[in-house]
């Protein structure tokens, strides 16, 4: 598509459209801006790349993305471990930690359920989510998924899977934006959600 | 409600254009393929933000361009609105109320409310059943922006739960997965169902006003919902919310084995039809093309006096080539009942019926106002 481009251009034309959002307009404008930025501005992006990635894992608990492992939330003895919220991305737990009405500990899916994109609870980190739950003191997980159709499919799937252990599943409030991703949500409206957390 | 100016840019075969129109009556003229539907799609648009042709955003955009910009000014009782509206192939739309964004779709919905009546919507009582939902969904979005937002999510069920029971047909993903999908099939469904029996209530009685008057009061036209969900229940007009739910989830549980084997969803809204009788008699089996034809007019006219009668105001009528296909006796009815009350927009090829108001020639995009039809 591009190989009037010199080779290296076009590739880096095609690794930028493979992110989110960006179309082919965009990709180029960032890869000629890429290419007349100052050399030590590119090489330090293309560094924090490679660092980010090298750094960064899931954290084996929470499944949370963390520098160490297990991660600070999951290491932190001052916040509640009787109460889990489920959230489906970790931008999710960004989201309400800034609401700071959550005191307890995290669980992040990577995902909703999705026939249509072929998403089940098994490409979602549920069987971690069980092995942690064994023999844990948790007694309610908030599903703070989105309010959205797969949002809500998987909370009704978590309810199901969870409350035969005698955990007390619950939903945050339908306060949110219709279709809106909790990552929008402005802090009060979360916050508000969070109260007002419903029993399903 | 009126429109009293629009302008448009790269919109269809327009370049760019503004025409001022007449309060009351307005003729678009013109041969064939010179751009009169096109003008009423712009229009309408700024009712629906989507074409009443079904055609995507993109196809609008006048080839080679990449954006197209429509904008009315819109006189309502309480004052007057500019709607204005961008697209661009790339980015989302921009939506603006005197100058104002608006996030939402939703936000606009309502705010200028209009009607096309093609030949098409004369073919809803003999054609199936998917026109006749789609008439009543129209009508009820224009009313109610948040069904708008119902319906596209029991859209979204309806996929997913769709690609469910394709894949448990073919093994590869278990039974038990349905049940986090009916219960929001069943509540946005019930949702739908009852809001559409609610509206068919008032819009019933307006439909019969309409056929007794055209038939000389020979005809009496009665309108009620079919519903697979509810199978028939006897007395739908007193079915709460409630009850609708409770149905529906029993229907869909007789319907499971057969839901699985066919691959689709079965029971819900999106199945449903609005049965017409006239006298008694399926006209929709047994009309005759006559009585189809008055049946259609009728449901319209009572689109329009619905939306009089829960707005305040009549919305803008939108006559796409419908004057040719109905015969004198109907098309002097349909013309008595505007009267001056209802702005209307006719598209014609040529100027038989004579009209007050303002007369616009059409010619490969371009709008031209005139006296006559030039020849
Ligand atoms: N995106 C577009 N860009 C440019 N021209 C277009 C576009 N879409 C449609 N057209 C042109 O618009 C013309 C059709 O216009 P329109 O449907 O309004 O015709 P009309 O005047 O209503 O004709 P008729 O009397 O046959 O109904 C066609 O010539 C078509 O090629
Ligand atoms: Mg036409
Ligand atoms: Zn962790």
């Amino acid at each position: 598509m591009f190989n009037y481009y010199p080779a290296p251009v076009a590739r880096l034309i095609d690794e930028l459209m493979k992110l989110p959002g960006v179309g082919p307009k965009s990709a180029q404008r960032l890869a000629f801006h890429l290419l007349n930025a100052p050399e030590k501005d590119a090489v330090g992006l293309a560094q924090s790349i490679v660092n980010a990635r090298q750094k960064i894992k899931q954290c084996s608990v929470c499944a949370n993305l963390t520098e160490q492992d297990p991660c600070s939330f999951c290491q932190d003895i001052t916040r509640d471990d009787r109460i889990l919220c489920i959230v489906e991305q970790p931008r999710d737990v960004i989201a309400m930690e800034k609401t700071r009405e959550f005191k307890g500990k995290y669980h992040v899916l990577h995902g909703a359920i999705s026939p249509i994109d072929g998403i089940g609870p098994e490409q979602l980190t549920v069987a971690q989510l069980l092995s942690r739950l064994q023999g844990s003191r948790v007694d309610e997980v908030v599903v703070a998924t989105n309010p959205n159709v797969e949002g809500e499919a998987t909370a009704l799937y978590l309810a199901r899977l969870l409350k035969p252990l005698g955990i007390k599943v619950t939903r945050i409030a339908h306060g949110l934006p219709v279709g809106g991703d909790l990552e929008y949500a402005d802090e009060v409206t979360l916050a508000k959600a969070f109260e007002g957390r419903k029993e399903i | 409600m009126k429109i009293l100016s629009l302008s448009i840019k790269n919109f269809r075969n327009y370049k760019q254009q503004k025409a001022d129109f007449h309060p009351e009556v307005n003729v678009i003229v013109g041969y064939n393929a010179q751009g009169k539907s096109n003008l009423l799609e712009a229009i309408n648009y700024l009712s629906f933000f989507s074409s009443f042709r079904n055609a995507r955003d993109m196809d609008m955009v006048r080839w080679g361009q990449s954006y197209f910009f429509i904008e009315g000014l819109i006189k309502k009782t309480v004052g007057e609105y500019h709607l204005s509206l961008g697209y661009n192939v790339d980015n989302k739309k921009v939506l603006k109320i005197n100058g104002n964004q608006q996030k939402k779709v939703s936000d606009l919905l309502g705010v200028f409310n209009s009607v096309v009546f093609s030949p098409e919507d004369l073919n809803i009582v003999k054609t199936g059943p998917a026109a006749r939902r789609k008439y009543l969904d129209k009508e009820m979005i224009q009313l109610f922006p948040s069904y708008y937002y119902t319906l596209l999510e029991y859209q979204k069920i309806l996929t997913q739960r769709n690609n469910l029971l394709k894949e448990i047909r073919e093994n590869k993903n278990k039974k038990e997965m349905l049940e986090i999908w009916n219960r929001q099939l069943i509540n946005k469904g019930s949702r739908i169902i009852k809001k559409r029996l609610d509206v068919l209530q008032k819009l019933a009685p307006l439909a019969r006003l309409s056929h007794r008057k055209i038939t000389n009061g020979e005809e009496d036209l009665d309108i009620n919902y079919e519903s697979l969900a509810l199978n028939q229940e006897k007395n739908l007009k007193n079915c709460s919310l409630e009850d609708i739910e409770a149905i529906f989830s029993l229907q869909l549980e007789k319907h499971f084995q057969m839901e699985i084997y066919r691959g689709i969803t079965l029971i819900g809204p999106h199945r449903d039809d609005l049965k017409l009788a006239i006298n008694g008699v399926d006209v929709r089996k047994y009309g005759s093309q006559g009585q189809q034809r008055t049946t259609a007019l009728s449901l319209k006219i009572a689109e329009l006096e619905l939306v009089k009668s829960e707005t305040g105001e009549y919305p803008v009528l939108l006559l796409d080539d419908v004057m040719s296909e109905l015969d004198e006796s109907r098309r002097n009815h349909l013309l008595l009942f505007i009267g001056n009350k209802v702005q209307t927009f006719i598209t014609t090829t040529d100027l038989t019926f004579k009209q007050k108001g303002k007369i616009f020639f059409i010619s490969q995009g371009e709008i031209k106002e005139t006296e006559s039809f030039p020849k």
